[in-house]
């Protein structure tokens, strides 16, 4: 059920209604659980049995390592989590890596291959086994009781963690630290609007009208063989544009998820700080897909023994972390080569520091950084676009080569257009003291992004990190 | 009832504020779009398509001559033909989709020209249904301002994007790039399979009984292609199965056998699009007296 669909308002109109009734105050937990199930229920029977196996599977072994007194035990529990999460992860993307249609359709494995991706499992997999580790750390507020002792309460309250509607498609990836300890009776009084309002109305806009917008462009452009005939110049704007595309519709589909979340009366943690400033690849990384680089450092970097085991297993460990979260994406070799471009940038980055320390301190310097940034990821986005690294290269080759062919003005002028949103998104928050005396009139910007929301919206469609 | 009530009495004045500004957007707009109407293209194929669909589906009058088919068809420029044809042609789509859409629509015409080059495309059965059944299509039916033709990015470049066509008048690809378009067109006509064929012939059978039945008549039309992909094994076979399914004796059509130049191998360069343009009219016209005498 996509957020901007028909079906989703009616969804959420209802699930919103039952949960603030007076005469239901008590049941509210049951009512986003049963709420959250349905809304992914929606996507099929299989995904559904699976979430439902995932979460008793993590429920079971979290509330083991929460309960046993013998720390071998808990170890035990913690490991058998651990692997049954990245086990099933690891399966489903082999399988999707594999379901090339190399196979003869009478081959046995045809039936494993006929087994898509489950919507949100690369998500939910991660939230397992935050919960196993977040116990076993014992991370939480002393004073917060929040590993029930009555196995139904935390197998009720890991449901609700892992199922919740607003963020178990797409993320953004919550910890159980952060969670947890916000279940508890939510008022209708106490719901910040303003904050949701914000968040959906901002969240739709990127969504609808700029990145389905800019998909209009992209999806057909970009395919193999149309790309082959376009200009080096306009095969740059479509890069550009599809990074701005890969932008808002993440970011959009977080944003909702905030907003929807707090109508609820949760507060999820943001996943986008307005990645495109970055002046540095660390920088990058610390503002784009937050829960996701928040969840590799502190689940797998810092694991592996982060900073403080020399330079070079500092490396190692980077380009390890940055390897592991490209093939979190899929097991493929653009994947894998995304991962490490990535991993190999910021240990160059580290070198570089390290040599020149101060330098990165000039305006001219951070500007030019800022260029270089933004170039190297946007190309790194093409990996998102093509499946197959030959279409890449070929996609890439064609921007040397295409130097004499006619520009699209067409394309140029909508990618520049629809890029427009996000690059004031971006000035906004670089620049967000010179706005401060207007900021009484933000609701005009409000009213324009709802306008253009009802009347400037692309088709319909799915959310690029659906597929992951 | 109970939380209506508490939402009344909450303070939301900039929630309030941007809705009443968002309100008035909106109806100046549509005041706008009411009464100057501009012509505006789509920003892209597929809206093209639904700018197309949408503008048919919602004129009070039904053409009496519509042209189904691909983007191949789309190089009989509308600008040419007499007013009582409608181009209803779909970029990336099939001749099938075109005609789903006359049939879910209801509004038929009096004849259909089909392209056969489209027909190797399988339809895409769900498009259409979530055209004309969804709440967006009451929506738009009703509220002229949310429909694609009047998105405000179109309507706003409209003028500007007016003079640059040049484009397609100056397209070219490098002899290597087209060379390889003709491999890929030839790879994909090789790939169908005589079922598939088969196939298509049949659910077009389905469609002309049905269209047939209510008493409109089809023509079958093939657009002129780059003349190495018309020697193709395979564009025999089915050209052959379809005169066999689809006689001369009972159905009309229209051919050109002229050598034609072509963008990248499938579509008509701009100049090669007016010239068949001006014969397809003239052929209708011909066609159409010797049916009447």
């Amino acid at each position: 059920m996509l957020f901007n669909s028909f079906p989703f308002l009616l969804f959420l109109l209802t699930v919103f209604s039952l949960y603030y009734l007076s005469f239901l105050k008590k049941y509210q937990i049951i009512v986003l659980i049963a709420g959250s199930l349905f809304f992914y229920a929606w996507e099929g029977a299989h995904p559904f049995i699976l979430l439902i196996v995932s979460i008793v599977v993590n429920a079971f072994a979290s509330y083991q390592v929460a309960q046993t007194v013998n720390t071998r035990i808990k170890i035990f529990y913690l490991i058998v989590g651990i692997v049954y999460n990245v086990g099933l992860l690891t399966s489903f993307k082999l399988l999707q890596s594999l379901n090339t249609g190399s196979f003869s359709i009478y081959h046995p494995i045809n039936f494993l291959l006929s087994l898509s991706l489950p919507i949100g499992l690369s998500f939910y997999c991660l939230q397992g086994i935050s919960l196993l580790v977040d116990v076993f750390r014992n991370d939480f507020n002393e004073r917060t009781k929040v590993i029930p002792s009555s196995p139904i309460q935390h197998l009720t309250r890991s449901l609700l963690f892992i199922s919740f509607f607003p963020h178990s498609l797409a993320g953004p990836i919550v910890r159980a630290y952060n969670f947890l300890p916000q279940i508890s009776e939510k008022k209708f009084n106490q719901i910040d609007w303003e904050y949701c309002f914000r968040k959906l109305v901002i969240g739709y806009f990127l969504k609808m009208v700029v990145a389905d917008n800019l998909k209009h462009q992209t999806l057909v452009f970009m395919e193999y063989p149309n790309f082959l005939s376009l200009s080096g110049l306009t095969l740059v704007f479509l890069t550009l544009g599809f990074a701005c595309q890969v932008f808002a519709d993440f970011a959009g589909y977080s944003s909702i998820a905030l907003g929807l979340a707090g109508l609820f009366g949760y507060q999820l943690k943001r996943n986008f700080n307005f990645p495109y400033l970055a002046t540095s690849f660390s920088e990058f990384w610390q503002r784009w897909h937050i829960s996701l680089s928040t969840f590799l450092k502190l689940y797998v970097y810092k694991p592996l023994g982060g900073s403080k085991k020399g330079n070079a297993r500092t490396a190692l460990n980077i380009l390890l972390t940055m390897i592991i979260g490209g093939l979190w994406h899929g097991l493929s070799w653009v994947y894998l080569g995304w991962g490490t471009l990535h991993g190999l940038f910021l240990v160059l980055e580290r070198f570089i520091n390290k040599v020149l320390p101060s330098k990165n301190k000039l305006p001219w310097v951070k500007g030019f950084s800022w260029i270089i940034i933004f170039l190297l990821i946007s190309f790194s986005c093409l990996c998102f676009r093509y499946s197959s690294h030959f279409f890449l290269l070929r996609y890439l080759q064609h921007i040397y080569n295409n130097q004499i062919t006619t520009h699209n003005y067409d394309i140029i002028l909508f990618i520049i257009m629809y890029s427009i949103p996000v690059i004031l998104y971006h000035l906004y928050a670089k620049y967000h003291a010179a706005f401060i005396t207007i900021q009484k009139y933000n609701f005009i910007v409000f009213a324009i992004m709802i306008f253009l929301i009802i009347t400037n919206s692309g088709p319909a469609s799915s959310f690029i990190y659906f597929r992951f | 009832m109970a939380l209506l009530l508490h939402l009344s009495i909450l303070d939301f004045d900039m929630i309030k504020k941007s809705l009443l500004t968002a309100s008035v957007l909106i109806i100046a707009y549509w005041l706008y779009v009411t009464f100057v109407p501009v012509n505006t293209r789509g920003q892209s194929f597929y809206q093209a398509n639904s700018i197309r669909t949408e503008q048919f589906i919602f004129q009070e009058q039904i053409c009496r001559k519509v042209i189904v088919g691909t983007s191949l068809s789309l190089m009989i420029f509308q600008d040419s033909l007499p007013s009582d044809f409608y181009n209803l042609s779909l970029a990336g789509m099939s001749t099938f989709d075109g005609l789903r859409m006359l049939q879910l629509s209801q509004k038929l015409p009096d004849y259909i020209f089909v392209e056969i080059n489209g027909l190797l495309k399988k339809e895409n059965p769900h498009y259409f249904q979530k055209t004309l059944t969804t709440p967006s299509y009451e929506i738009h039916k009703y509220f002229s301002f949310t429909r694609e033709e009047n998105f405000p990015a179109i309507v706003t470049t409209s003028s500007l994007r007016k003079n640059w066509y040049p484009y397609l008048k100056n397209y070219h690809v490098p002899e290597g790039i087209f060379l390889e378009f003709i491999q890929g067109s030839k790879i994909m006509i090789a790939s169908i399979t005589e079922q598939q064929l088969n196939e298509s012939v049949n659910i077009l059978k389905s469609y002309t009984d049905y269209f047939e039945s209510k008493g409109v008549k089809i023509i079958f039309f093939e657009m002129p292609i780059n003349h190495s992909l018309l020697e193709e094994p395979n564009t025999f076979i089915f050209r052959k199965v379809l005169y066999k399914n689809f006689p001369h004796d009972r159905y009309s059509y229209i051919t050109y056998n002229k050598k034609v130049k072509t963008m990248d191998g499938l579509h008509l360069t701009e100049k090669e699009g007016m010239e068949y343009s001006s014969f397809f009219r003239k052929e209708v016209e011909r066609q159409l007296e010797l049916a009447i005498e």
